[in-house]
């Protein structure tokens, strides 16, 4: 399957570079390729998984949004990946980009990014199309592993049902004086079809919609600092195909705010995020769940090698504990990074996974190695 | 005939002790070239600060002051020339520019540099494209076309 993948992959991106050739010959290519394998070391649970039986503990989710899982046995299917974008510059003012990934826990390579840039102004940018929801502050590259320290990205923050929209977005790139400015703002809808984040809760065949997506963010760099924050709605909503007694809708709300700092060889990244979901319908109706989450770390780098540990937490916390109770979940980790060259690295990553509260996938010490590239 | 202004350097030479001169012949064998960045001789650009150089090497500004849009060229991915450069420009190393550029260019953001392999090729592009910025070898820079805007010293 993961072959198919690729050719897909390749056949459409070698269209898309072969059709816009036709319009205008300055085509860049581009892409980037992880390949992460890692098994769980040891965990509190044993046998079936309680929300999805398929999944056999001890286990791990290592990226929820394609339900990507570890277990006792090494794999190298849970997140690896490939994409490759083409960029057609017809004018200096306009623009194409489209972006494909593939996976091996995904029969078909999937389109990312499918966008038109116009060039407003010097400052101003309009895009029209399919892209990443700018949701934190890795969300829109959270594929492009040669960019960050970790193996995978936190799971507490980067765990989402939806990771795309098709709509528009406005963006605003200035400087005050030695502060750099970045601003955008977005709003559109997705539809995901059988969506994988789903079966973390053992549905197989939901539906998940996410219309009226409206958002902004903010990013300041000076020096060494860079900030961002960002506001975000939608409203979402489930539809369970094989039972309808799952189908529910919320009104969701996500604020964020990253502070990562550089000096000399040192670097400290972090981010706060609060999500808010109010139950519209379904059996948690009128229920309000507040997720606070947050995710520290601190790095070294000396020559060719990067040392990285991170703590990270997420919780939900219920507005009627009876209906739902609140859920703990907290995950330290430890990276080491080895850069084969400026475009391609090793990383290896221990993590520690555990539950204060009640018991979903239970604790899990977790081993993981990448090659990481970009091209 | 208005004479164009002394482009300004980056690191201006220093008067020089005779222990220090007799050192740098020493070193001479395995001494590097300065690194001049260019434009086409029709920009009315005269000079840039290191400072604008970074800005639009590192896409944060797209046109020059003027508010001509610029067409950036960079040298080869793995020319040694490119680690220079962006090491005075910007303090970054290579895997730190390659990794800044990975985050703009695959969420969408801006387009890095082209990058055009070799001196020759570099200022024959220049040459040929009034919007163009693009840095050399300045030993490589003998050519009326175009025209020193920094120079970067070694």
């Amino acid at each position: 399957m993961p072959y198919r993948n690729l050719f897909t992959l390749c056949a459409t991106v070698a269209a898309l570079g072969l059709s816009v050739a036709h319009a205008a010959p300055d085509v860049q290519f581009s892409g980037f390729l992880s390949v992460v394998g890692g098994r769980v070391l040891s965990g509190s649970l044993h046998g079936p998984m309680p929300d999805n039986p398929d999944v056999n503990c001890p286990c791990y989710i290592a990226d929820y949004a394609n339900f990507g899982t570890y277990d006792g046995s090494f794999s190298l299917a849970a997140e690896s990946r490939v994409g490759l974008q083409a960029t057609a510059t017809v004018t200096d003012r306009f623009s194409l980009t489209a972006q494909v990934t593939a996976r091996p826990l995904d029969a078909n390579a999937q389109l990312q990014w499918a966008y038109a840039t116009f060039v407003l102004s010097p400052t101003w940018d309009l895009q029209v199309g399919r892209k990443r929801i700018p949701q934190y502050f890795y969300s829109d590259f959270q594929d492009v592993g040669m960019v960050y320290p970790w193996v995978g990205l936190p799971p507490e923050l980067y765990g989402w049902d939806a990771t795309n929209y098709n709509g528009v977005s406005l963006r605003n790139r200035s400087a005050l004086g030695d502060v750099y400015l970045n601003t955008s703002v977005f709003a559109g809808s997705e539809q995901v079809k059988d969506s994988r984040y789903m079966r973390a809760y053992g549905q197989n065949h939901t539906d998940v919609r996410w219309d009226n997506l409206l958002g902004a963010d903010v990013e300041l760099s000076k020096g060494g600092w860079t900030l961002r924050a960002v506001a975000m709605q939608a409203d979402t909503a489930f539809t369970d195909k094989d039972d309808p007694g799952n189908d529910y809708s919320e009104q969701m709300q996500a604020y964020g705010l990253a502070a990562n700092y550089e000096h000399n060889n040192w670097f400290v990244l972090s981010e706060i995020a609060t999500n808010i979901r109010r139950n519209q319908t379904g059996p948690l109706a009128g229920v309000t769940i507040t997720v606070p989450a947050a995710s520290i770390g601190v790095g070294y780098r000396s020559g060719k090698w990067t040392g990285f540990a991170n703590y990270s937490q997420y919780q939900e916390l219920s507005s009627d504990t009876a209906l739902l109770p609140d859920n703990d979940y907290r995950h330290s980790a430890l990276m080491l990074k080895y850069e084969l060259s400026p475009r391609s690295a090793i990383k290896t990553q221990l993590d520690y996974y555990w539950e204060p509260g009640p018991v979903y996938s239970g604790d899990a010490r977790v081993w993981r190695i990448s090659y990481d590239r970009t091209f | 005939m208005r004479r164009a202004p002394r482009p300004p350097v980056f690191d201006p030479p220093q008067r020089l002790g005779p222990r220090v001169a007799l050192a740098m012949l020493l070193w001479a064998g395995g001494a590097q070239a300065d690194i001049a960045v260019i434009v086409h001789a029709d920009n009315p650009v005269q000079s840039l600060t290191v400072r604008q150089t970074a800005e639009l090497y590192l896409g944060r500004v797209r046109t020059f002051d003027t508010g001509q849009y610029a067409v950036v060229v960079d040298q080869g991915r793995d020319d040694p020339l490119r680690g220079r450069f962006f090491k005075d420009v910007s303090g970054m190393s290579i895997g730190q520019v390659t990794a800044y550029w990975s985050r703009l260019q695959f969420t969408g953001q801006v387009q890095p540099p082209r990058s055009i392999d070799g001196d020759a090729a570099v200022l024959d592009f220049v040459r040929r494209n009034p919007a163009a910025i693009g840095y050399v070898n300045s030993t490589a820079m003998v050519d009326p076309r175009v025209k020193t805007v920094l120079v970067l010293r070694e």
